[in-house]
């Protein structure tokens, strides 16, 4: 029945929320954390939109006297579970395409960070497996560490130290990754065919952050295009069978591709600063 | 009352109430409060409604409110039309046991 998107409701629920007193806060935030930290398997904006009703049926029961604790009972765990049981799941489009974005956002990643290895471009497909498996369960874990804490009392304290080992966990596996895991099966894509599937990318992106109507899809398009443009240039510097016309050549591609960010990476700053001015 | 003999029979007022005319979360609990489940709250409410909704007993609407911006009005559907029915001959039916039931219970304390 939603006939809104989820930012809507996010939005208009968090809008009524900061108008609660403190008590009411409070209740509410712990109620909407433990739903938010569910939204990974539940319909995002089912869930958003019962925040809004919820929100909007507490404000008028703060007004005439009530506290959300006399409102909504004092087992707000138990309703927010009632809540859950009865709400419609992920589905399972929804799902495969958030786990296709986290695989996307981490390979690219890695895929940056190879880029700045002297030598030629290595594609190791043991790694990127590992690393983008460790990283959907790692933002699994999170979303159940926010769950699990979203209704103890006093529990900020120990809930960072949960993340905070969470996230130091995440980083040594990276590492071990990285550094100690044999890689197995290497693809070793030598100049040029590294720099023409570097080029063809950058081209892509720098596309992308052109025709996107998103102000933050294109500054973090320019931002991959930036890192891309300065990792991919230690491809051509390495004393490899590279000819130094296309040396020259690929350099002075990279060059202008780096004004043209810079400049539109300002540009767009500007733009988006004078917006939020106005 | 127990809770669990009241989250079944809440069920059927809900949708008798809703019934009645479309009405949103907080003037349903109002209402049902008036109508002697005083200590009624929202903790209970909520997951039978969308309990509801998700079997297509009532639907929700969004609609322009009196107290400000658009809020979530439930209405009856025919399925729980047929809920309703089923719900009074089972009450009706489960009002006359228990009342022969202390009757008897009743009688025979008499007579002891």
């Amino acid at each position: 029945m939603a006939t809104h998107n989820s930012d809507f409701y996010r939005e208009a629920y968090q809008k009524i929320a900061a108008q609660l007193n403190t008590e009411n806060r409070q209740y509410f935030d712990q109620l909407s954390d433990y739903l938010i930290s569910a939204s990974i398997t539940y319909d995002e904006t089912a869930l958003m939109h019962q925040l809004y009703d919820l929100v909007q049926d507490l404000q008028q029961a703060e007004t005439n006297g009530e506290t959300a604790e006399t409102y909504f009972g004092h087992d707000p765990k138990a309703m927010a579970d009632g809540i859950l049981a009865n709400t419609k799941p992920t589905s399972k489009r929804d799902l495969w395409q958030l786990l296709g974005i986290i695989v996307i956002i981490m390979s690219a990643f890695i895929f940056i960070n190879t880029l700045a290895d002297a030598g030629p471009l290595k594609i190791e497909p043991l790694h990127y497996l590992l690393i983008d498996t460790f990283t959907v369960v790692f933002i699994w874990l999170i979303f159940q560490t926010f769950k699990h804490f979203a209704f103890v009392k006093k529990a900020h304290i120990i809930q960072y130290f949960a993340l905070f080992c969470l996230a130091g966990l995440y980083i040594l596996f990276y590492l071990l990754v990285t550094y100690k895991i044999p890689a197995g099966i290497v693809w070793v894509l030598r100049p040029p065919l590294d720099l023409i599937i570097i080029g063809v990318i950058l081209i892509g992106v720098i596309i992308f952050t052109l025709v996107t109507k998103s102000t933050t899809n294109r500054l973090v398009g320019l931002l991959i295009a930036f890192l891309i443009t300065i990792n991919g240039s230690s491809s051509v510097f390495y004393d490899g069978p590279i000819a130094t016309y296309l040396r020259i050549g690929y350099l002075s591609i990279l060059g202008l591709f780096l004004i043209f960010e810079i400049v539109f990476g300002v540009h767009f700053l500007v733009q988006h600063y004078f917006k939020q001015a106005k | 009352m127990n809770t669990q003999l009241l989250k079944g029979v809440l069920e059927g007022c809900i949708l008798l109430v809703i019934q009645q005319e479309p009405i949103y979360g907080y003037a349903l609990i109002q209402k049902l409060r008036q109508f002697g489940f005083e200590s009624l709250v929202g903790g209970t409410v909520y997951p039978i409604l969308q309990k509801l909704e998700k079997n297509g007993q009532i639907q929700g609407e969004m609609r322009k409110s009196p107290e400000g911006p658009d809020r979530k009005y439930f209405e009856i559907t025919e399925v729980g039309k047929g809920t309703i029915q089923q719900f009074i001959a089972e009450w009706q039916q489960l009002t006359t046991n228990v009342t022969k039931i202390i009757k008897v219970a009743n009688d025979h304390g008499d007579t002891q």
